[in-house]
Order: C-alpha cells, then sequence, then structure tokens
C-alpha cells in the first residue's frame, strides 16, 4: 500500500515535469494598446466590386534600421480617385511595445488601391526599400535611408498596370541584383465590372471564373536602380493564372530558387528556376497543380518549408471553403508531390474554412514549424446562402505534433476571435525571441478590427536561435541563402525569403526553434553566391548576424 | 390561406393520382416506413403526406416540408411523415430540425432501426461524429444486417481518422452486400490513403467488374497507379474514364500529369 502510494506520487511529480514542460501556446491581441488604430478601406459601395473583397496584406520590417520591426500596412481606397484619401499606413516601432504611425513623415501617405507589398533592398544600399501591388499601377518605394521613401516606380520600369496580388524579391540569376516576381489575378477593371448572384435577385462577389485571368510579371534588376521586363524571355508569361500568393523554395535541390504560385480556380504553378534566367512550369509534372482527385482549387495564399525537418519539401496552400487547406509534400530526394492534406489531419479542421494568408512558423520554438493561417469568406451575406457557413471566420493555428500530423490549437491559443482575414506574417516585433504575428482583416467592421498585432505570450517555450543575414557577394539582403541548423539530434533548413502568404511579408531574419537545447552544434550558411560560411557551438537564445565570407576561419 | 393552396394542389394531384400519372410514387411513398399508430391514420393526413412525397420528388422541397408538417397537424403520431420531414431536413441543410424529427420518429417507433441510421447521418452531417456512430451502432442491435449503419460507421472513423475501425465496419458491409459500390469506393480511398495500393487496385477494380460503366471507380484506379508510379496503366485507366465521361475535367487534369510523368521518366 505504501509502495503504491509511493508510486503514484512520483507518476505525479513526472507528469506534472511533462505537463510544465511542454509549451503553453498564447497569443494576445496587443493592437489597441500598441497604438495600431488601421483601418482597412476597400472603397465597398454596394457595386459588389471584386477587388473590395480581396484586400489587403501586411508586413513586418525594420525601415529604419533600429533593430526593432515596424509594421506596414496596406490599404485600398475609394474608387473614385479624386475623393481617394486613403493611404498605406506604417507604424514605426518605438521599442517600448508601443508603435507611432509615421506614414506621412515616411511619405507613403499616398492614395492607391493596394492589394499586397514586398519588402527588400533592392538597390543593396543597405535599408529595405518597398513594393507595393495594386488594383492598377504597382509602385516602387525607394527608402531614401532618413527614414523616408521616394517613388521611384516610373524610373525603375516596375509600374505594371494589372490587378498585381503577392510579390516576391529574389535573385533568379544569382547576379547579385534582386529581381521581383509579380503575381497578377484578372482583367477587370469598373469598366469590365460583371454582375454575378446566387439566387437572380442579390449581387454577390463575383468568382474568377467569370474573368480572364492576367499574367504575373518579371522584372530583372539592371542593378542600375531600373528593372526589364522578361516576362516573356524567361518563360514567365501565362495568362491563365489568376495568380493570388508566390512562396521560393528550391524543390529540386538545385541551389536556384523555384516559385510556386498559388491560382485561383486554375491549376497551380510551380516554376523550376533553370538557371540560365528562364523558367519551366513542373506543377503538373510534380503534383501541385491539382488536388489528389485532379480538382483546381481556389487557391489564395501560400508558403513552403521543410515542416518535418526531414530534408523534404511541403507547400501549404490557403483554398476556398469546402475545398481544405492543400498540404503538398515531397521526401528529400524524390521531387514528386503528394497531396497529404488528409493525412497530416489539417483537412477535416480546414474544410470549411476559406483560407487566405498562411504561414510556417515555429510558434513555441520547439524546432518542429507550425502553420497560422487567417481566413474569412469573400461575401458578406454569405450566411443567407449557405448553411453552416460564415463570412467572419476564426484563425486557424495548426500546431506540429512532432509526428507528421497537425492539430489545430488556435482557440486553446487564444485566437478565439473572427475576422475577415487576408494576409498575415510573423516577426519578433518586441525581440524577445519568440514570433509574434500581424493580421490584416478586409474592410471596417464593428465586430473586429481591420489589423491586429498578435504578441506570443507563450509560456515554457524552447530556446532558440535568431540568425540575420548581409550579403557582400550575393544580394546585400541574403535573400535566397540556405541556412542549417543543427541542435541535438534535429537539422532544420530554411532560407532567407520573401513572398508567401497572402499579399503579405513576413520578417526576413530566421528564428530556429531549439526545445531544451541550450547550444547549437553547428550551423552552415549557404550564399547565393555559392559562398559557404560556418558557425560551430553557438549558445542558444541570441540573435546573430553573418556576413557572408566572413564565418571564422 | 396556405392550407388552402395546398388543398387545391392536392385535390389537382389526387385527380392525377387517380389517372395513373404519379401513382406509383404515392403507393411507395405511404408504404415507405412502418406507422406506429395506422389505426388513427386519417386519410387526409396520409394524403398530405403523399403529396410531401410527390414535391419531394419534384425537388420542391419547401412545398414538401410544408405537406408532411400539414399531415403531422392531423395526425402527430405518423411515423412516415415526421421521418420524411427529416429527410427533407437533411436535404436542406437544416440539421438540427433534422435530428429533432428523426428523434420523433425514434420516439414513436422505437424499433424501426432505419431511423437511426437516419439520425446518425444528420448527427455526422452537422459535424457530431461520435453522436453519429453512436446511433449507427444502435441500429445495429436492431438489424445486424443493416450495411448503411456499418458504412455510416466507416465513414464517421475515416473522418475521426480511425482507419483500422474504419476499414473493419466496411468490410462487414462488403460482406453483407458485395456489390456495395460506395462502401468498396471508401474501402479503396482508406487503403490508399493508407498506403496500400495493390487493395486499393483490388476494391476499384470491383466495381469495375460489378460495374463496368462506372467512371469513377477507372478514375480512381488511375489515381493508385500514378500514386505507383505506374504511369501507363494509369493512363489506361483515366482514358477510359473519360470514355465514359468525356467531360470530366479532373480526370483530364490527372490524365495529363500522368502523361507528364511517363514523358519524364523516359
Amino acid at each position: 500500500m505504501h509502495a503504491c502510494l509511493k508510486k503514484s506520487i512520483f507518476v505525479c511529480i513526472i507528469l506534472c515535469i511533462c505537463i510544465q514542460a511542454r509549451a503553453s501556446v498564447k497569443f494576445v491581441d496587443v493592437t489597441e494598446a500598441a497604438g495600431i488604430h488601421f483601418k482597412h478601406t476597400p472603397g465597398a459601395s454596394g457595386k459588389r466590386y471584386m477587388p473590395e473583397t480581396m484586400g489587403s496584406g501586411c508586413a513586418f520590417l525594420d525601415y529604419d534600421s533600429d533593430g526593432n520591426l515596424d509594421i506596414l500596412f496596406v490599404n485600398a481606397r475609394s474608387w473614385d480617385a479624386l475623393d481617394a484619401t486613403e493611404t498605406p499606413h506604417l507604424y514605426r516601432n518605438l521599442g517600448n511595445g508601443q508603435f507611432a504611425d509615421v506614414t506621412k513623415a515616411a511619405k507613403l501617405n499616398v492614395p492607391m488601391y493596394g492589394m499586397g507589398v514586398a519588402i527588400a533592398d533592392y538597390d543593396n544600399d543597405g535599408d529595405v526599400d518597398i513594393y507595393f501591388t495594386n488594383v492598377g499601377e504597382n509602385r516602387l518605394f525607394r527608402n531614401n535611408g532618413d527614414c523616408s521613401f521616394s517613388d521611384v516606380t516610373e524610373f525603375a520600369n516596375v509600374g505594371d498596370n494589372g490587378w498585381g496580388t503577392s510579390a516576391a524579391f529574389f535573385d533568379a540569376d544569382r547576379d547579385g541584383w534582386l529581381d521581383v516576381f509579380v503575381c497578377n489575378y484578372v482583367e477587370w477593371s469598373p469598366e469590365k465590372d460583371l454582375s454575378c448572384t446566387v439566387d437572380q435577385k442579390h449581387s454577390v462577389y463575383c468568382t474568377p471564373t467569370v474573368y480572364t485571368g492576367q499574367s504575373c510579371r518579371f522584372y530583372h534588376n539592371q542593378g542600375d536602380g531600373t528593372f526589364e521586363d522578361t516576362t516573356f524571355q524567361s518563360g514567365l508569361y501565362n495568362p491563365k493564372g489568376k495568380s493570388l500568393g508566390v512562396t521560393l523554395l528550391d524543390y529540386n535541390d538545385d541551389g536556384w530558387f523555384d516559385l510556386a504560385v498559388a491560382n485561383d480556380t486554375e491549376p497551380n504553378f510551380l516554376y523550376r528556376n533553370n538557371g540560365d534566367g528562364t523558367f519551366t512550369d513542373e506543377a503538373i509534372v510534380m503534383g501541385i497543380a491539382f488536388s489528389e482527385a485532379g480538382k483546381a482549387r481556389g487557391s489564395m495564399g501560400i508558403d513552403s518549408a521543410d515542416a518535418f525537418n526531414t530534408g523534404g519539401n511541403a507547400i501549404a496552400i490557403g483554398n476556398f471553403s469546402n475545398e481544405k487547406t492543400a498540404f503538398f509534400y515531397s521526401d528529400a530526394g524524390t521531387h514528386y508531390f503528394s497531396d497529404r492534406t488528409d493525412a497530416v489531419k489539417i483537412g477535416k479542421a480546414s474544410h470549411r474554412t476559406l483560407t487566405f494568408g498562411l504561414l510556417f512558423f515555429d510558434c513555441e520554438l520547439d524546432g518542429s514549424l507550425d502553420i497560422f493561417a487567417v481566413n474569412g469568406h469573400i461575401e458578406p451575406e454569405v450566411e443567407q446562402y449557405q448553411q453552416h457557413m460564415s463570412y467572419a471566420q476564426l484563425p486557424s493555428l495548426f500546431q506540429n505534433r512532432g509526428d507528421n500530423t497537425f492539430r489545430d490549437i488556435g482557440a486553446d491559443a487564444g485566437l478565439r476571435a473572427v475576422s475577415v482575414g487576408r494576409g498575415c506574417a510573423y516577426g519578433d516585433y518586441d525581440n524577445d525571441g519568440d514570433l509574434d504575428l500581424i493580421v490584416s482583416n478586409n474592410g471596417v467592421n464593428p465586430n473586429y478590427r481591420s489589423a491586429w498585432l498578435l504578441r506570443n505570450d507563450s509560456d515554457n517555450v524552447g530556446n532558440y536561435l535568431r540568425i540575420s543575414t548581409v550579403g557582400t557577394q550575393s544580394n546585400r539582403d541574403g535573400i535566397g541563402t540556405k541556412v542549417l541548423v543543427t541542435s541535438g539530434n534535429t537539422v532544420q533548413q530554411r532560407w532567407v525569403r520573401t513572398g508567401s502568404s497572402y499579399c503579405s511579408q513576413s520578417e526576413m531574419p530566421l528564428t530556429f526553434g531549439l526545445g531544451h537545447n541550450g547550444t547549437v552544434a553547428f550551423v552552415k550558411v549557404i550564399w547565393p553566391s555559392g559562398q559557404i560560411d560556418t558557425y560551430e557551438t553557438l549558445r542558444a537564445n541570441q540573435h546573430i548576424t553573418v556576413i557572408e565570407g566572413e564565418s571564422p576561419k | 390561406m396556405r392550407r388552402q393552396r395546398h388543398q387545391l394542389l392536392l385535390a389537382i394531384l389526387l385527380a392525377f393520382t387517380t389517372a395513373g400519372c404519379d401513382k406509383q410514387t404515392a403507393e411507395r411513398s405511404m408504404s415507405a416506413s412502418p406507422t406506429s399508430d395506422n389505426a388513427h391514420v386519417s386519410p387526409s393526413a396520409q394524403d398530405y403526406n403523399n403529396l410531401g412525397v410527390t414535391y419531394q420528388q419534384a425537388g420542391k422541397l419547401g412545398e414538401a416540408a410544408d405537406a408532411y408538417r400539414q399531415a403531422i397537424e392531423l395526425v402527430p403520431t405518423l411515423v412516415e411523415a415526421h421521418h420524411n420531414l427529416g429527410t427533407v431536413y437533411l436535404i436542406q441543410g437544416k440539421l438540427a430540425e433534422a435530428i429533432a424529427a428523426y428523434k420523433r420518429v425514434i420516439q414513436l417507433s422505437p424499433d424501426m432501426a432505419e431511423a437511426y441510421v437516419d439520425l446518425g447521418r444528420a448527427y455526422g452531417f452537422a459535424g457530431d461524429l461520435d453522436g453519429a456512430i453512436a446511433e449507427f451502432e444502435k441500429a445495429l442491435t436492431r438489424d445486424t444486417t443493416l450495411v448503411h449503419a456499418y458504412y455510416g460507421i466507416a465513414v464517421a472513423y475515416r473522418h475521426k481518422r480511425v482507419l483500422s475501425k474504419a476499414m473493419t465496419a466496411l468490410e462487414r458491409a462488403i460482406t453483407l452486400k458485395p456489390d456495395f459500390t460506395e462502401a468498396l469506393l471508401e474501402l479503396g480511398y482508406i487503403y490508399r490513403e493508407t498506403g496500400r495500393f495493390a487493395e486499393a487496385v483490388q476494391a476499384f477494380s470491383t466495381i469495375h467488374r460489378l460495374h463496368p460503366q462506372n467512371a469513377k471507380a477507372h478514375h480512381e484506379l488511375g489515381i493508385c497507379y500514378t500514386q505507383q508510379g505506374a504511369y501507363r496503366e494509369a493512363i489506361a485507366a483515366f482514358e477510359r474514364a473519360l470514355q465514359l465521361s468525356p467531360a470530366a475535367i479532373e480526370t483530364q487534369n490527372l490524365l495529363r500529369v500522368a502523361r507528364a510523368r511517363l514523358e519524364r521518366e523516359k
């Protein structure tokens, strides 16, 4: 009896230790407290213009290079250009948990019908520049280095006039200068607008099936502040896309960044970088064009990662309601992808949601990548037409269980507010090592705000190593750099990237969750130039900056 | 007012059914399920029930539901009207109402095994998989040969990702009804999901053998072959599916995948 009691107490202690050791994931909405009062203005006037329900994105960036992440929310505007006063909003991180709206001082108070944003140092001068994708002319704002920006669109020749959505900077030909790939959606203008209905009485927002697609664009950086539109020459011209999201990955492990593009109601693209300035679409043969059953889905946001730390590639794509979020996976060394949505257990949980932005990140720093997704229908009155469907929806947080499956812990993690989610991004804005989130919601609604800043307040998170890259031969941001971190028995690999999610951009520094490991045994940094730098025995819980070619000999 | 409109329609309908226009439908509906209290059924209630069946078969679900409700108003114990009303609600996606209707059926006729199956389906559609399984199991305690109860259990367990239990239930259903196409399809999906491609091929091939004109079986066979890297066989299966269903865009897409991969392998 006595022995049993002792055994029970021992088991209880062990259980308590185990329970305490597991991270308790928690996100807290600190938007208002942080001084962020952004209002998204889609210009909706009852005409049901399609762009009104599609935007907009958001980004984490350090525009003043002070080491604190700032926040940018893209905004649309009213359809009457003369009346338009709405602009994107840039919030400067004051370093004390507070943000100040510096839009005007930064000279970004420019009305645009904004959709997305890509951030990078395209001119290699040491500060980040901003590319806005719009319905109508896209805009490139060069960072003046004095906390302000100048519109250089015309000079740089990147003002595509289509319906731009997501975009990504990367050095396609590894010449040291960042090129830019821009997704375009459909041929639409107020003059070309079509009326759609589900009951012959009420207008609803159209789906893209009624419009002609618009080709994505590719601009090659010429190194002198200008770009050349090489969409045709590079093999990237394809007007069938209706593209909404793009993620950079190296799916064939040849050292060149490839592009996976999410298309709405059309087959997705997977552009193999041939290394000679041209690309070849291999989505059909590689297996990400369609669902397992052969269906082209309504794809929006997209991200990619080595989700299970096996050297394989995962591509997650947010899809329309009743289509499930897609999870394509290719094992290391086998380049065909298979649709493993149900096998990884995100199919059922994502079946009813309409997912726009989604991203891989390690929310509890255990070394396993989780998935955050924002959801929201396109039709405000969907409840009238479809049972068990809602306009505003809960976000999803799919926690990686470490056994090649995920579980939605969103509600348990404090994500209990609905919204019409569109963009999302991660970044460590409070410099505490864990990753926080921003979300951009569509429109202004009494039930939810247009912007969310979700601070990661998880308990018992793991150790971490954060790495920023500075290229010398390669582009200055080090975009395209592959970093492998060995700690314990795990090798994690990540790439410095832009793009991913939906119309949004996360921070560029890489965050490696280390779990209980207090040191990192080995770091290998493979730069786009081919330079390889290595670092050994680094202590955990620090943010290091690696400079190309300057690792210890 | 609404009742007057229905009475008018009823009169017209009765004239038609008397002339043999839709009499079979009405008769089938009248004998579709047992009643607990047939002695108390007034002809008028039964006629409303028949009217509902006719509306339902014409796809007029709102009118059908009205007719069933009127039948129930006249004879609250008319089991088949409750049952039919539940089915209409289920088709309309009004799951809470469907569940309530089926529960009433079970209250009136506790040994009616099919009602538990329908209640289980309603729970399943509502996302209550455990509730669904419980009802299917209750159905089986009353009739062990109810293949749709086994099938329902399998679908629920598949959604819960308890694949071993789903497979057991499907195998039982197929033993009882070897030509149960839906169960063979489900079994094929599960085998495929779990990497048991040879068994998946066998399941889909059985459907093909039983129903040579079933394009779905060829389509699914093609997916199996693609996943095994047997692209020639996949192409043949997709082509057969397209012969039977030429407009199937999904099959056309997968045929492109198989052809592209075969070309790549050459």
